[in-house]
């Protein structure tokens, strides 16, 4: 037992002998329109907060590791952040030799990677600050949370390992992770309906007195929690024809369907072994 | 012993299941591709009653009721209600129905939580319903029925056709009002009674046995105690005597078969 511990700790250690730190900080001036910024993270943590000016500064901090100074310098020099302006986007994703995707243009239907073997390791954090009035897509793997404050743009955010927060926002169309919690307050009624998932882990929805919101909620294992006084409602029936045309499906699938207050966006929630909290703050 | 204690254990769910909480329910129509014609429904139920009646419609109306209670879930996390926090009891009923050319197969998620399901049906209609803590009952439906039970009876009123019925705990009680000539039919449950009721003229040959009940009828049956079997293989010599109890009606036909554990078997003869 004791030599398998060993074992995996050094496995854990040993490539980290050789790491370097890199700082890639950039400001885009947006000339006051709202913009729309993508963030395409594998490895590494997104906060995003909101700036005082009409400027969109990022912060990026590329970490790579590796077993020895050759492997950690090729990581350096072939492991990227890419940013493309155009129009009313900013995106910001990672580029290297085996990383596979539409922004690269090698596979437009998503991101595959393929690497020999795993020479070095690179973790990019994401630190920006960006005008309230942006729109948000941002998306991370492991090893970091996402966090948004301050936004009252479009927002989508998905992560697998990890957290989604965001605080401040009025429009949310998706925030979801696999591994992890989905925390989300609004300070002023949301005027959005929106996607909230995970997986293993728990969602809470902080909302204020006198909020007008409808929740419609799935979940296998998990339960739902109000602080406030609600009105159940009746869930819509979906019915959808097969791509054969031949059979048609009539179908109830909500668990939970309530409203509170009136006539407010619909916020569909949906967790595997998590509960959903209606929190007051 | 273990007999006894899974059947205990079944009673004790059978019991729980029916405390009912204040219901939420919902209905809605499935129309048919061929309206007219005869129809088919599937539904595989783990927690719920299945009601079907015919009715003169050529649609098919589904009514499901959850009663907001939960097997899986009886009394946990209650205690984990963070203060201020109110919990909000599933209201509402995961049911998928998909109809194919006149085939409807219902999709419940009763394994989640207890949802209760009333059809109303064209009269012709095949239907293949299976439940485990819930009753089966149809009213007036012609057609071949494949129906089984665990925790709960099987009741089948003024209905035609086809029968094969299978329960564990809980009656099997047919009244047939047209049996489909040359059709064998079952019969069966462990505990409780089986009592069927098959028109005056119907042509069949009964099987029957109660372990701990005895066997009622009023037809006029040609009866027949069961041969000993003889079994010979290798120098061997087995002699085997079972107690099922073969009865002809009107002559003999297709085999019945009227099978329980605890419980009287009781055939009694219609118009």
């Amino acid at each position: 037992m004791k030599s398998i511990i060993l074992i995996l700790l050094t496995t854990i250690i040993w490539p980290q002998d050789h790491k370097k730190e890199l700082k890639i900080t950039d400001e885009i001036n947006t000339g006051g329109t709202s913009k729309t910024i993508v963030i395409d993270n594998i490895f590494g943590e997104i906060s995003i907060k909101q700036s005082t000016s009409s400027s969109i500064k990022y912060d990026v901090t590329k970490t790579i590791s590796a077993g020895n100074e050759s492997d950690l310098q090729k990581g350096i020099s072939e492991m990227n952040l890419k940013v493309i302006n155009r129009n009313d986007s900013i995106i910001l994703y990672l580029a290297a030799p085996f990383i596979c995707d539409k922004w690269s243009g090698c596979y437009p239907q998503g991101r595959w990677i393929k690497r020999d073997k795993d020479d070095y390791d690179f973790v990019f954090d994401f630190e920006l600050e960006i005008p309230s009035n942006s729109n948000l897509d941002v998306q991370t793997v492991d090893q970091g949370n996402v966090h948004i404050s301050g936004i009252e743009g479009l927002i989508s955010a998905n992560n697998v390992n990890g957290d989604v927060t965001i605080k401040g926002a009025r429009s949310i169309d998706e925030a979801c992770t696999v591994n992890g919690d989905v925390d989300v307050y609004f300070e002023s009624n949301p005027n959005q309906d929106g996607t909230y998932k995970t997986i293993n882990g728990t969602i809470n929805l902080y909302l204020m007195d006198q909020m007008n919101v409808k929740v419609t909620a799935k979940t296998m294992h998990g339960n739902l929690y109000s602080a406030f006084d609600y009105e159940s409602i009746t869930p819509k029936l979906k019915k959808t024809s097969s791509k054969s045309g031949e059979s048609t499906v009539y179908e109830l699938d909500q668990s939970f369907a309530i409203e509170i207050g009136q006539n407010g966006p619909l916020l569909s929630f949906e967790t595997l072994n998590g509960d959903i909290y209606l929190k007051r703050h | 012993m273990k007999k006894i204690a899974i059947l205990l254990f079944g009673i004790l769910i059978a019991a729980t299941a029916v405390a009912q909480d204040e219901g939420f329910s919902e209905q809605f129509t499935v129309p048919l591709t061929k309206p007219g014609e005869r129809a088919y429904i599937k539904l595989n139920q783990v927690q719920g009653d299945i009601k079907v009646t015919a009715y003169k419609g050529k649609e098919v109306i589904i009514s499901a009721t959850s009663s907001g209670k939960n097997l899986n879930h009886h009394g946990d996390k209650d205690d984990n209600v963070p203060a201020g926090m109110k919990k909000i009891s599933s209201t509402g009923i995961e049911l998928r129905a998909k109809e194919n050319n006149n085939k409807i197969d219902i999709n419940s998620e009763s394994w989640k939580a207890r949802i209760d399901i009333e059809m109303k049906v064209p009269a012709n209609c095949d239907l293949d319903l299976h439940t485990v803590h819930g009753v089966i009952e149809i009213t007036g439906v012609n057609g071949a029925m494949d129906l089984s039970g665990v925790n709960g009876g099987i009741t089948l009123t003024n209905i035609s056709g086809s029968v094969v019925s299978n329960t564990v705990n809980g009656e099997v009680k047919v009244t047939l009002l047209k049996a489909t000539p040359g059709e064998p039919m079952s019969f069966v449950t462990l505990n409780g009674n089986v009592d069927v009721t098959l028109p005056a003229a119907t042509k069949a040959t009964t099987k029957m046995k109660s372990d701990q009940g005895d066997i009622y009828t009023d037809f006029d049956m040609d009866m027949e105690r069961s041969k000993t079997n003889v079994k010979r293989e290798e120098g061997k010599y087995e002699v085997s005597i079972n107690q099922w109890v073969y009865g002809k009606i009107n002559g003999g036909g297709p085999e019945y078969t009227m099978k329980n554990m605890n419980g009287n078997i009781i055939v009694r003869k219609g118009k």
